[in-house]
């Protein structure tokens, strides 16, 4: 059961940073506009950061680790994303030269 | 050794092995009176004694066995011998002294074009298109060197690797050459004894532009077109096209390009008159005669006289022959075709080819969808051919296909990778402003200015690789690709339509999905309306744009006091939306903000017509309200519906969705559009520098190299005399194949309903794709450029080969629309759905099997046109 309830923490922590790292985009998605747009992109920030600081606060020890794993290895996950887009890209420039 | 020089006139057509195709060809002509220009030709035993004079044969035999990585070495050092080496003394003496006596006969100094004829141009499939060299405006002091020259190009690695390919022993095939005359002429053209496209042999296809000849052979220029009754030789049509270029016979003092600009007064002007046209069709005709089969006819006008440059039968590449070669399935990927058929130029096929997503493929400059890779991706059980027609059809029906379970474990573990990567992109642009994209404006302005970025960093940095400073870059793409989800939610529109209102009409998903605000390629139409409207204030502003071609009518304007507010709007419009262009996917396509010309020939569509685009907009609006309260009024039977209008939210909301995402696609197009524009600058920039150093002669040819030849020529390793061949292969086949037209597919077979054309109750029945609902009949009127030909009468229904915002305007007064490309995304069956007309598309060969004047009748139901007998007006 531990197990399982551990399993579905960790679902909601890759869930949960999905939601917060869109909400954070929002920075510089609207940043153009920030002036008008303040309010919408950080009452996201702030409402995403919230389900999250609750949802940990109420889990128990185990799930709760497991929770944060979810979140962090989303998070790392995407972040790793662009330098493989970039490594990507690179190889093909280099196929381009040699073909 | 007299026998290695022959004058033309004394070779037939049975010398093809002394003399080449081409010679053999021309020699014959000579023979039987026809007015071919003098010349002589250095026979195949010519080339034979010079190869073994050089003894090539060891560097043969390294060919022969030479691993792919050396091919281009051992190619090249056979080609450099041939080329650098003296011919041997008494050789050049002949060639020289047969070239004195064309001086003598001539009684003045003149300029020949040397032209290969290898001894292999008659083997059946073979047709070695481009491959081997030819040399306009050779003097005394360069003939040796280019016939040396021709020699060589036997041996560039494309030739020989063809050879390879079709089977072809390298020894075995010799080349003479062909030393003949330039004609100097004032105007010039192609003609073909039988339609090379439809094969149709009722009709005479002639083209003709000022100038000498070779502009119009590799597609430097657009020629004017006629095709002729070859019963009467009366004009069936004519396009009399804006020839801004040609390559003029001599140089002027100071000139060092031929390809000059027409003088404005002759560019719209017809390059034959009515008996010139009658004597290139009669002498075309008799080449016919004379060699038994259809003809293509290459000739000068010099002097009002006729000269014959060459004929050979009509090689005939029909849409099944492209890709014959190619294995595997696929089919044409349509949101890319709606907008021109044209195939891209090498230069932004390869550059288009590294932002596209795996699956597809470039086939000759056509984006083609690799069905089975798509197959291997679905999680259901269907054939390769249902998956073909429904990837080529892209229509709103969603198939019922069965789930295959086997699939389905890995599908889930790709469905899975599939979110984790884009849900994040998913989320960002579920409500995105209208103005989200605005700051790429500034990101393609800051890529415009930076001189370091060559055309693959500003790909980069504009449409795939975003800076965490500079978010944006990749988002037009980006938003592009997850606007896609207007499928699914269109599935759920029509899902939640058809139960809860199962009798309401047939078009009402369509009509509730569309009228969004603020789609920027409307309010590009609307400028373009505004502009109208500017002009129409002024007398003499609406007579010049009105009277006059676009480009003179612009000079006109520039000089004209009165003129000066509607300039400023113009310019207005450009700053926004000077990036879009005809054709705007073609790196080659010029933008609007480099031919202002464009807009102005869209202003003056406007112009002749008397209803405002609003008209049709209003309209459009009224049927959706009329639709929602019909709706309304048919929902309320349900239970519940009366007290919560639960249902109807629901229906609004998915519509809304609709329109949401429908709306990113076309605007974030706008935006990628831009990055294109920059990319352009970008290329005409090292154009520009390369033309100036020497290493490319003619404007436009940049696009005719690869990407990895651009940087060849930049960096230094390559040259001009590298890449003039490929330049020249390339544009050949770049217009035949522009003619010809993609292919729907390659490697498999799509249903009958994509056949061309069928008898159907008397009438030719032609099967399209309903993009738009209603039933029509009219008169047709077939358009081929809208900025040429623009007399729609109302009422006439519009026939197109493909429609872009260019054609908005004529969809104002069109009763019906027929267009040969696109899919219901298209704009046309956009456009038709906005303005509530019956429209189909994907119509194979509709202009040229449908012709202005035609009554046809348009079903945009079921997606067919017939054409009505003549009877049918009474």
């Amino acid at each position: 059961m531990t197990l399982l309830l551990q399993v579905a923490a960790f679902a909601l922590g890759t869930y949960l940073s999905i939601r917060m790292i869109a909400a954070l985009h929002g920075i510089a998605d609207f940043w153009y506009m920030i002036d008008k747009a303040w309010l919408r992109v950080s009452a996201g920030i702030l409402a995403w950061g919230a389900t999250i600081g609750v949802i940990a606060w109420l889990m128990d020890r185990p799930v709760q680790t497991a929770f944060i794993w979810g979140l962090l290895t989303y998070l790392l996950f995407y972040l790793s994303l662009l330098p493989l887009a970039r490594r990507y890209v690179a190889r093909r420039r280099t196929d381009w030269r040699t073909d | 050794m007299r026998s290695l020089v022959l004058s033309l006139d004394e070779v037939g057509a049975g010398d093809a092995g002394l003399v080449g195709g081409k010679g053999a060809n021309l020699g014959e002509l000579v023979r039987n009176g026809f007015p071919v220009p003098p010349g002589f030709v250095v026979c195949a035993d010519a080339y034979a004694r010079f190869f073994e004079f050089l003894e090539l044969g060891a560097e043969l035999l390294q060919l022969r066995h030479a691993p792919p990585g050396e091919f281009a070495r051992c190619c090249s050092v056979i080609r450099g011998r041939l080329e650098s080496q003296e011919l041997p003394g008494e050789l050049a003496d002949l060639i020289l002294a047969a070239h004195g006596r064309l001086i003598e006969n001539r009684g003045r100094p003149i300029i020949c074009a040397v032209r290969s004829s290898a001894t292999a141009e008659d083997l059946g499939a073979a047709s070695f298109a481009g491959q081997h060299g030819t040399y306009y405006y050779v003097d005394a002091a360069q003939l040796l060197k280019k016939v040396r020259q021709c020699w060589g190009s036997l041996w560039s690695p494309e030739a020989v690797s063809y050879r390879a390919t079709h089977g072809i022993d390298h020894a075995s095939v010799s080349m003479a050459v062909v030393v003949q005359e330039m004609i100097a002429s004032e105007v010039s053209g192609v003609s073909f004894t039988a339609n090379p496209v439809t094969g149709a042999r009722d009709e005479v296809i002639i083209e003709s532009s000022w100038g000498m000849g070779a502009a119009i052979v590799d597609g430097r220029v657009t020629p004017d077109s006629y095709v002729l009754e070859r019963g009467d030789l009366r004009v069936r049509t004519q396009r009399v096209a804006d020839k801004r270029l040609m390559v003029a016979a001599h140089l002027e003092a100071g000139q060092d390009a031929r390809l000059v600009e027409v003088p404005q007064g002759m560019r719209r002007r017809e390059s034959l008159t009515p008996d010139l046209l009658c004597t290139v069709a009669q002498w075309s005709l008799k080449c016919e005669l004379h060699f038994g089969k259809p003809q293509d006819v290459e000739w000068a006008i010099c002097d009002g006289r006729f000269y014959l440059l060459q004929s050979r039968p009509i090689t005939v590449m029909g849409r099944e022959d492209i890709g014959r070669d190619i294995k595997g399935k696929y089919v044409l990927f349509k949101p890319l075709v709606e907008n021109f058929t044209d195939p891209f130029t090498p230069l932004a096929e390869d550059l288009i080819m590294f932002i596209t997503i795996p699956g597809l493929r470039s086939i000759h400059g056509w984006l083609y969808v690799d069905v089975e890779a798509v197959r291997r991706l679905l999680p259901f059980k269907v054939s390769a051919e249902a998956l073909a027609d429904h990837l080529y059809s892209i229509s709103k029906d969603v198939p019922a296909w069965k789930v295959s379970i086997s699939k389905l474990p890995a599908l889930l573990v790709l469905g899975c990778m599939f979110f984790l990567v884009f849900a994040v992109l998913l989320l960002r642009t579920r409500s995105l402003p209208d103005d989200a994209l605005d700051s790429y404006r500034a990101l393609c302005e800051k890529v415009d200015a930076d001189p370091s970025m060559g055309p693959i960093d500003a790909l980069v940095r504009l449409l795939l690789l975003p800076k965490l400073s500079d978010p944006v870059g990749n988002m037009p793409l980006l938003v592009n690709l997850a606007a896609v989800r207007f499928m699914s939610r269109m599935h759920m529109l029509r899902r939640l339509v058809r139960r809860w209102a199962p009798d309401l009409r047939a078009d009402a998903e369509t009509i509730l999905g569309s009228g969004s605000e603020g789609v920027l390629s409307a309010e590009m139409g609307r400028g373009i309306w505004a502009l109208a409207r500017e002009a129409n204030r002024n007398v003499r502003v609406r007579g010049i744009v009105l009277a006059e071609a676009p480009e003179r009518a612009l000079a006109e304007l520039r000089l004209t006091t009165d003129a000066q507010d509607f300039l400023r709007r113009l310019d207005g419009f450009l700053a926004k939306n000077g990036h879009r262009a005809i054709k705007e996917f073609e790196l080659r396509s010029p933008r609007w903000e480099e031919n202002p010309a464009v807009v102005l020939g869209m202003v003056r569509n406007y112009l002749l017509i008397e209803a405002a685009p609003s008209i049709h907009e209003k309209k459009a609006a009224d049927a959706r309200a009329e639709l929602i309260r019909d709706l309304r009024v048919r929902l309320q039977t349900l239970p519940l519906e009366r007290a919560f209008g639960l249902r109807l939210r629901l229906i609004l909301i998915a519509a809304e969705r609709v329109r949401y995402f429908l709306k990113m696609r076309e605007n974030s197009r706008f935006y990628y559009i831009m990055g294109f524009g920059v990319l352009r600058k970008n290329v005409l920039r090292i154009e520009a520098e390369l033309m100036r150093q020497g290493k490319l002669k003619c404007k436009d040819d940049i696009f005719f190299l690869q990407v990895n030849e651009l940087t060849g020529l930049q960096a230094g390793p390559l040259g001009w005399p590298d890449v003039e061949d490929r330049i020249r292969e390339r544009r050949i086949r770049h217009i035949r194949l522009s003619k010809t037209g993609p292919p729907k597919s390659i490697g498999i077979e799509l249903p009958d309903k994509y056949a061309p054309a069928a008898q159907h109750e008397g009438a030719t029945l032609l099967q399209g794709q309903a993009a738009s609902p209603g039933a029509y009949e009219g008169r047709a009127r077939v358009i081929l450029d809208p900025s040429i030909d623009v007399e729609l009468k109302p009422g006439e229904v519009l026939v197109a080969p493909y429609t872009d915002p260019a054609w908005t305007p004529l969809f104002l007064t069109a009763g019906a629309a027929v267009v040969e490309v696109g899919s219901y995304l298209s704009h046309a069956g956009t456009l038709a759905r906005e303005f509530g007309m019956p429209c189909v598309v994907d119509v194979a060969e509709a202009t040229q099997r449908i012709r202005s004047g035609d009554r046809i009748a348009v079903d945009g139901n079921l997606g067919s046109v017939r054409i009505l007998p003549q009877q049918a007006d009474a």
